[in-house]
C-alpha cells in the first residue's frame, strides 16, 4: 500500500447511495476550509473590501448546503453557527470577536470533516498519488525488465540492439512522464501558515505581517506534507523567539508590525524554502550561557565560538532559549526536531542572523524524492544505501586507525569515530571501506563490507515494524532489482551512542564535543609497542627506568619495589612480567608497566573518537589514560570500556 | 468460511480468502538485519514486500519456500510460508486457542479450526504486530 492514509470511512448518517458524493464533499470541504482560513486572518486586518467578507459567506453557505445534503447534522449545526456570525458582520461590520467565532468554527468543521490537522491533500489526491506511485513503480519495473533483456541479448550475440534501444527510449519517457506528475507547487504546504502566524501573534501579543513569495516552484508531492509540518513549527518559533513586543519593536525604531517572509526558490540541487523574520536575531551571548547552563558546552569554548558555530548550538537536541517554557514553542523540543524531519526527507536546515535585524532560517529539499541520490553497499549478507547528500567521502580500510579497541579515522586534526555498521546489525565485523559522513556539524565514519555503487533510486516508506526501529527510512529497488535499506545516519548515531567528531574548517575553531574535556592538558606520553597513551600530570607520582621489582610469586601483577607493595598493569589492564619502565600513580598503590616513556607533552587537541579519549601528538595519535581509570581496581576494563 | 489452508514451519495454518492477496514462489530477497519480525525484502513486480517469518512461533523454525502476501492493518505483508495453500469451505466455528500455549502464539492466532486436525487460524493483524 502506497496510499499514505486509508480513505476514510463514510459515517452513518450519509444516506445510501450518496458515499461518492460525501467523498467528493470531503475533498471540496478540505479546499474551501484552507481558503476561508486565509480569507477570515485577511478580514481581521481590516483593510479589505466587503466583496471578501462576502466570498467567505458564500463558501460557508455551500458548506452548509452540502452538509445538509448528505444529512450532516453536526457540521451543518457548525456552518450555521459561522453564518450567523457571517450576517452580523455584515450589518455591524467585522468585529474582532465575530471573526474569532468563525475561526473557531473552521476548526471544529476541519475536525468534523478533515479529521483535525488543516491538511491541504484531501483524500481524492491521495488515491490518485497511489495510482501515481504505482505508474511509477511499473515503469521502473520496465526499466529494470529492459536491462534484463539488453543483459540476455549481449550474451546470446543476437544483433538486435535498435528495436532494445529503442524501447528504451521509450521506458525512459514514460518514467519520466509519471515523474512529472508528482510535482506540485509549494503553495500546497502553505495554506495553514496565514492562521498560524495570525494565532500565535494574538496570542503573544505581537504584530506580525506574513509575506510568502514564490508560491508556484514545484516540489515532490511525497514532501508537502513534512514541509508543512516544518513550517509551522518555523514560524511559530519566528513569532515567539525572534519578533519583539510592538513595544520593544518601537523602542528600538523599528516599525510596530513585524513581518515574516516564507520565500520559496529553486537552486541547483532541489528547493530552499528561507523563512526570515526582521526580529531581535539571536542573542549569541544567551545561547552560549543556556549551551554552557545545559552542559553542551564547555565553558572555556564558549566565548571562542564564531557566531554560526553559536548558532549550531540551537540544533542540539533538548535546547531552548526561551527563559520560561513557552506556550507555543521553547518546549524544548525544537530545531533539532526541525532538522531531524528535514534530513529525514534528504534535505538541510541552515540558520542565520544578525542581532537586532533578524534571523533567517533555510530549509533546503530534493525537488523530487524520486531520483533520491544515494550510496549502495553491503553490510555482510544486509543491502544497506545511505544518502548521497551526507557522505563526504569513501575511506579505504587501511586508512582506519585503531585506537584502543576502536576504529577512528583522521581527518586534518580531528579524530572520527568510526562506527562499523555489521555490529550495529550484530552480524560480527564489516572489515571494508568507511564512509565519512556528516551528520549536521558533526563527522562519524560508517565501516562497511563493499561498495556496490552509486544511483538515484525512488524511496519508498517501510512498514512500520521496520521504521519502529528507528534506523530504516525506506526501501528501494536498486540494480538486478533487489531491494535495499535505506538507513538514518542519525538514527543509527542515536542507536550506538556514539559522540560525533565536530568537523572543523582550517580557519574555524571546531564546536567541542558535548563530552570532551576541550582544554590543554600536560601529559606524560609513554609507549609500549606501537601504541602511545597520554597519561594527565597530575595522575603520575613518579617514573622508574628498569625498576628493581621484586615479584610476589603467585601473585601477577604485584610486585614489591623497596618497602612498597605496589599493583602493576600494562596499558591493556592486565599484569604484565617485570617491565621496562615503570609509571607510578598519584594514588601510590598503582604503577603502569610501559616500554618507553617519551616525555611530558601538553595535549592539545582532545577529541572523543568512539568512546576513547585520544589526543593528537607530534608522535602520532595517543590514547589519553585517565586517572579515575588508572585507580580502578579493574584498570583494563575501564580503559577500553 | 472460505480459507487457504497451508502450513507454517510444518504446523496447519489457515487464512480467510478475503486476507490473501496473492502467493507466489519466493523471489530472491534481501535479508533485513534483526531485532524486527521482518526476515527480509522481496520485490515482487515493481514493489518491495517485507516478508516476516513466523515459522517459530506457529511450528518448527524453517525457510519457507512460498509467500503468501495478505492485507493487514491497511498494509500488505509477505509471510513465509512451506506449501502452496488449497482453498476449503470450512463449516466449524473456530474455537479459542487453549490457555496453555505459548503467549506469542496465541497473538498469532484468532481461534483454532477443528477439522480432521486442528488447523491455526491465523490472525492477519496479530501476524504483522511486534
Amino acid at each position: 500500500m502506497t496510499s499514505q492514509q486509508p480513505i476514510r470511512a463514510v459515517p452513518a448518517e450519509v444516506p445510501e447511495g450518496l458515499e461518492d458524493v460525501y467523498l467528493e464533499f470531503l475533498v471540496e470541504a478540505s479546499e474551501i476550509l484552507s481558503r476561508m482560513d486565509t480569507e477570515v486572518v485577511e478580514l481581521e486586518k481590516g483593510t479589505a473590501g466587503p466583496e471578501l467578507l462576502e466570498a467567505v459567506f458564500r463558501g460557508m453557505h455551500t458548506l452548509k448546503g452540502a452538509a445538509g445534503f448528505l444529512n450532516l447534522a453536526s457540521v451543518q449545526e457548525v456552518a450555521h453557527r459561522a453564518e450567523d456570525s457571517l450576517s452580523r458582520m455584515r450589518t455591524d461590520g467585522t468585529h474582532p470577536a465575530l471573526l474569532v467565532t468563525v475561526l473557531e468554527c473552521l476548526d471544529e468543521l476541519r475536525e468534523l470533516l478533515v479529521g483535525g490537522a488543516s491538511r491541504t491533500s484531501s483524500p481524492s489526491v491521495r488515491v490518485n498519488g497511489a495510482t501515481m506511485d504505482r505508474l511509477l513503480e511499473l515503469s521502473g519495473e520496465m526499466a529494470s525488465r529492459r536491462q534484463d533483456i539488453a543483459r540476455l541479448l549481449a550474451a546470446s550475440g543476437r544483433g538486435i540492439d535498435d528495436p532494445v534501444n529503442g524501447m528504451a527510449a521509450t521506458v525512459e519517457e514514460v518514467h519520466r512522464t509519471v515523474l512529472r506528475a508528482r510535482v506540485q507547487p509549494v503553495d500546497e504546504a502553505f495554506g495553514r501558515l496565514p492562521r498560524v502566524v495570525r494565532d500565535a501573534s494574538v496570542q503573544l501579543g505581537k504584530k506580525v505581517e506574513l509575506i510568502v513569495r514564490g508560491r508556484e516552484v514545484e516540489i515532490d508531492r511525497g514532501l508537502l506534507d513534512p514541509l508543512s509540518d516544518v513550517l509551522v513549527h518555523l514560524l511559530r518559533n519566528a513569532v515567539d523567539h525572534g519578533v519583539e513586543t510592538p513595544d520593544s519593536r518601537r523602542a528600538a525604531g523599528k516599525p510596530e508590525v513585524a513581518s515574516v517572509v516564507v520565500h520559496a526558490y529553486r537552486s541547483t540541487d532541489g528547493v530552499v524554502i528561507d523563512v526570515s523574520d526582521d526580529g531581535r536575531g539571536i542573542d549569541v551571548e544567551r545561547v552560549r550561557a543556556v549551551a554552557v547552563e545545559r552542559g553542551l558546552l564547555d565553558p572555556g569554548r564558549a566565548q571562542g565560538l564564531t557566531e554560526s558555530e553559536t548558532a549550531e548550538l540551537l540544533f542540539l537536541p533538548g535546547f531552548s532559549t526561551a527563559g520560561s517554557v513557552g506556550m507555543l514553542s521553547g518546549r524544548g523540543v525544537g530545531m533539532d526536531v526541525v532538522r531531524t524531519a528535514v534530513e529525514e526527507h534528504g534535505g538541510s536546515v541552515t540558520l542565520e542572523s544578525s542581532k537586532g535585524l533578524g534571523t533567517t532560517i533555510s530549509v533546503r529539499l530534493p525537488s523530487t524524492l524520486l531520483g533520491m541520490p544515494v550510496v549502495v553497499f553491503t553490510v555482510n549478507s544486509y543491502r544497506c544505501m545511505l544518502p548521497r547528500g551526507v557522505v563526504e567521502k569513501i575511506v579505504a580500510p587501511d586508512e582506519l586507525l585503531t585506537i584502543g579497541k576502536e576504529l577512528a579515522y583522521r581527518q586534518g586534526s580531528v579524530l572520527v569515530p568510526v562506527v562499523d555498521l555489521a555490529a550495529v546489525f550484530s552480524s560480527g565485523r564489516s572489515r571494508g571501506p568507511g564512509l565519512l559522513c556528516r551528520i549536521g556539524k558533526g563527522l562519524v565514519v560508517f565501516q562497511v563490507s563493499s561498495l556496490t555503487g552509486s544511483t538515484e533510486t525512488l524511496v519508498r516508506p517501510v512498514d512500520r515494524l521496520l521504521r519502529a526501529q528507528g534506523i530504516y527510512t525506506g526501501m528501494s529497488l536498486t540494480e538486478n532489482a533487489l531491494p535495499a535499506l535505506l538507513l538514518d545516519p542519525a538514527g543509527l548515531i542515536r542507536r550506538c551512542g556514539v559522540t560525533l567528531s565536530s568537523s572543523t574548517d582550517d580557519q574555524a575553531e571546531p564546536l567541542p564535543a558535548p563530552s570532551s574535556a576541550a582544554t590543554t592538558t600536560r601529559a606524560l606520553l609513554v609507549s609500549t609497542g606501537s601504541a602511545l597513551y597520554a597519561i594527565p600530570e597530575r595522575a603520575v607520582l613518579g617514573v622508574l627506568r628498569e625498576p628493581a621489582l621484586a615479584a610476589v610469586a603467585a601473585r601477577p601483577g604485584i610486585f614489591v619495589l623497596g618497602d612498597e607493595v605496589l599493583i602493576v598493569r600494562g596499558p591493556d589492564g592486565f599484569p604484565t612480567a617485570a617491565p621496562r619502565c615503570l609509571v607510578r600513580l598519584a594514588d601510590t598503590r598503582h604503577a603502569l608497566a610501559v616500554e618507553r616513556i617519551i616525555g611530558l607533552i601538553d595535549i592539545v587537541d582532545v577529541r572523543p573518537a568512539a568512546g576513547v579519549a585520544v589526543a593528537m601528538t607530534a608522535h602520532g595519535v595517543a590514547e589519553i589514560l585517565e586517572p579515575e581509570s588508572l585507580y580502578a581496581g579493574e584498570l583494563g576494563q575501564e580503559v577500553v570500556r | 468460511m472460505r480459507v487457504c489452508l497451508f502450513t507454517v514451519g510444518g504446523s496447519r495454518c489457515a487464512l480467510p480468502v478475503e486476507a490473501v492477496r496473492e502467493v507466489v514462489r519466493l523471489p530472491e530477497t534481501t535479508p533485513v538485519p534483526p531485532g524486527t519480525p521482518v526476515k527480509a525484502l522481496a520485490p515482487l513486480r515493481g514493489r518491495i514486500v517485507s516478508v516476516i517469518d513466523r515459522s517459530a512461533e506457529l511450528g518448527a523454525a524453517s525457510d519457507g519456500d512460498w509467500l503468501l502476501v495478505l492485507e493487514a492493518d491497511g498494509r500488505d505483508i509477505g509471510l513465509l510460508i512451506d506449501t502452496l495453500p488449497s482453498v476449503t469451505d470450512v463449516e466449524v466455528v473456530p474455537s479459542a486457542a487453549p490457555p496453555h500455549l505459548d503467549p506469542r502464539t496465541v497473538g498469532l492466532l484468532a481461534g483454532v479450526l477443528l477439522l480432521d486436525s486442528p488447523v491455526h487460524l491465523l490472525d492477519p493483524t496479530g501476524l504483522v504486530g511486534q
